[in-house]
């Protein structure tokens, strides 16, 4: 599980208090434009780590499906023909929500 | 957090001063190892007190970015997530009206390193610009591209065609003169008053003077952007009138005329009431600039105290 301060200074406390969970919004098509064009010219100038960095902070702006994020910088890749890459971070979702076949089967990735 | 990778091989004696070099040494060094692997950046220089080995622990860290021209505001357009994804600046950069114009855009960022604040100098320049900028406040040049075709990258840029500059120049006068909203200002007061904590704490009373009544003069831009956003008057002219038709505007003139009743150079206690006085009347009347910058503000703060316990 991912902590931090901010995590661990809510979980001492057994229960949330009003104000403590904030509901994300939904991404809207217009935002997904935006945020992908705001990476694609982040990958365009060379910042290609930014470009993806920037996707992957989406998950703490938007209620995304589980591994959203994920699948916005596949389509970057994919959009600018970097299929390797796309293809990386397709692999990268499998293994980080433990969506490989390994795992799937309960078993431990070799 | 910035890390550099060593030179290496360091002699015994080299390795201590290595190890206890100045920080802003460190940050310059990634900055250089970041920007020389983009294509759009063509040379980088290196100014103020790092160039004349003049620096202290307060120093910032000025370093000028020679940009192709067609790229410049592509890239001024990207710079806040680049700084904030590569870097982890604090807050998005500042627009520097206090640098003189050079041909380019300056931008001030602050970047926590090893528990503190430094103050980060990005001046942006058109490619076909940077021979006058150095001729004029003669940076030392850090890098420069090698182009396989030509070697060592020529002067002026060959690929830096007319429309490209005048496009480029037409993008940087509009966006120097654009209107500021009130998260922008908010953005602003911050990184005044780290600079005039920095003076304060250094003895430099004229330019903390300076900073405070620039200071200042922010506090009264955010309460007339927010409540008059579509006032003809610039400056100090019309305030009252404008400002003072309402009662919460009666309260935001009776926050800026205490704030003008301090005195003209202050104490770090001073500057930093300053800034609160600005947060506060902004939550007042701009709250959705204080909330879309509650994290930056929370954490501007903790460094500040973390500061003022060092």
């Amino acid at each position: 599980m991912h902590t931090d301060d901010a995590y661990r200074k809510l979980a001492v406390r057994p229960h949330l208090r009003t104000g403590d969970g904030v509901r994300l919004p939904v991404m809207t098509a217009a935002d997904r434009d935006r945020l992908m064009e705001r990476a694609d010219q982040l990958a365009s100038l060379g910042f290609v780590s930014s470009a993806e960095q920037i996707l992957l902070r989406a998950y703490y702006a938007y209620a995304l499906p589980e591994g959203g994020a994920y699948d916005l910088i596949a389509e970057l890749h994919t959009n600018r023909g970097s299929e390797t890459e796309a293809a990386r971070w397709t692999e990268a979702k499998k293994h980080l929500l433990a969506r490989t076949s390994s795992s799937l089967a309960g078993r431990n990735p070799e | 957090m910035t890390t550099t990778t060593p030179p290496a091989p360091l002699s015994p004696l080299e390795e201590p001063a290595y190890a206890h070099r100045p920080p802003q040494l460190t940050v310059l060094a990634d900055l250089v190892q970041a920007l020389s692997g983009i294509p759009a950046v063509t040379r980088l220089l290196v100014r103020g007190s790092l160039a004349t080995g003049t620096a202290d622990r307060l120093s910032d860290v000025d370093l000028v970015v020679a940009v192709r021209d067609e790229r410049l505001p592509a890239l001024m357009g990207s710079l806040d997530a680049v700084m904030s994804t590569e870097f982890g600046t604090l807050l998005p950069g500042w627009r520097d009206t206090i640098v003189g114009d050079l041909g380019g855009a300056g931008f001030v960022y602050l970047l926590p390193h090893d528990g503190h604040l430094l103050q980060l100098d990005l001046y942006l320049c058109p490619d076909s610009a940077v021979d006058a900028l150095r001729r004029r406040i003669g940076p030392g040049l850090l890098w420069q591209e090698t182009r396989p075709d030509t070697g060592p990258h020529p002067h002026p840029h060959p690929d830096a065609d007319a429309d490209a500059q005048g496009e480029t120049a037409a993008e940087l006068a509009r966006t120097a003169v654009a209107p500021a909203n009130c998260p922008t200002l908010l953005v602003q007061a911050m990184v005044l008053h780290a600079m005039l904590r920095k003076r304060v704490l250094r003895g430099q009373e004229y330019i903390a003077y300076g900073l405070l009544h620039q200071l200042h003069e922010t506090c009264r831009d955010v309460i007339r952007t927010a409540l008059v956003p579509h006032s003809r008057h610039h400056g100090w002219y019309h305030l009252p009138d404008e400002v003072g038709r309402t009662t919460i505007g009666r309260e935001c003139l009776a926050g800026l005329t205490d704030a003008l009743s301090g005195p003209p150079v202050p104490t770090v206690a001073q500057a930093d009431q300053a800034l609160e006085r600005i947060v506060r009347l902004t939550g007042w009347i701009a709250p959705h600039a204080v909330a879309a910058l509650s994290d930056e503000i929370t954490a501007y703060r903790f460094y500040q105290s973390q500061e003022a316990q060092a």
